[in-house]
């Protein structure tokens, strides 16, 4: 029952943060860039609720953020983006060898470069390799930001999670 | 403890010398061609149009339905999308191009506007 309040949590947050994002335009201008703020709940339900609940938050949250905000496409531009970068989170956590907010970078570059991936077969170009070392090195900081608030939010939902009513 | 930080470096590492090598790759790309050659207009993967970056030109590309635009500008040897009706506006914010490869993609028109200098003649200029 916690389990579902929880992750009911977790993709509300999700959602506000894709909402709260759409509204911030990054001035780069390079297709594929973004901060990645919805991650935040998706790194925070990995280690919250297990990583299958978590799978299922990435589809949820790409698929109602693509609805609400978006279109069909930008629903297959995120989905793939989105479980590229879930796949290798949840495999470097199984790894236990790296910190979150290496885990969370990674997952920031993954989704950046499995979004590109997608727009290079949508619209059957290959020019936007061009872009690749500047999506690397955004995924990477705006990766390592988001698994560092992540770092510092667990302890305190952990807490609230486990009894915070008896405080 | 370490460990996990070794791990932590290994992959930060390869990240950044993944990003370097691909930066230095487009460097050379740079050095070979700039402000030459032409801009291709790619509609749903077809080549419809192409236009030389030498000459300053402002053009407005329709769909076959006349109900999505892209305004592309020409000028002084490189080309950018100055106006559209797509609802998310990447491509009016992206920047300007001028060299081989390089691309402005408009999503929601499943338009590409890229680079093609004059040694790449092996793909048609005009197929659409």
């Amino acid at each position: 029952m916690k389990r579902t309040a929880v992750m009911g949590l977790l993709l509300a947050l999700a959602l506000i943060l894709s909402y709260v994002e759409s509204l911030i335009p990054l001035p780069i201008g390079i297709p594929g860039i973004k901060i990645g703020l919805a991650n935040l709940a998706v790194v925070l339900a990995m280690y919250l609720v297990g990583e299958r609940n978590a799978l299922l938050l990435t589809i949820s949250k790409a698929v109602l953020s693509g609805l609400l905000f978006g279109n069909l496409t930008v629903i297959l531009y995120n989905l793939a983006g989105a479980l590229i970068s879930f796949l290798t989170m949840a495999l470097m956590k199984k790894a236990g060898r790296f910190h979150l907010p290496v885990i969370s970078a990674v997952g920031g570059v993954m989704h950046n470069t499995g979004q590109l991936l997608v727009a290079c077969v949508i619209v059957s170009t290959y020019g936007i390799v061009y872009y690749v070392p500047f999506l690397l090195i955004a995924g990477l900081v705006t990766g390592m930001v988001i698994g560092s608030v992540a770092v510092l939010v667990l302890p305190a939902v952990r807490k609230g999670m486990n009894g915070g009513s008896r405080e | 403890m370490f460990q996990k930080l070794k791990g932590d470096l290994i992959i930060v590492g390869i990240i950044i010398v993944l990003a370097v090598v691909f930066f230095l790759i487009n460097l050379i790309r740079d050095r070979q061609s700039s402000g030459e050659g032409n801009v291709l207009v790619v509609r749903d993967g077809r080549v419809v149009e192409s236009y030389p970056l030498s000459e300053d030109i402002t053009v407005t590309l329709w769909d076959e339905e006349r109900t999505h635009y892209n305004l592309l500008m020409i000028k002084d040897g490189s080309a950018e999308i100055s106006d559209a009706n797509c609802p998310d506006k990447i491509c009016v914010r992206s920047r300007a191009i001028a060299r081989d490869g390089e691309s402005i993609i408009c999503l929601p028109h499943r338009l590409v506007l890229s680079v093609h200098s004059e040694r790449e003649r092996d793909m048609d200029a005009v197929t659409g």
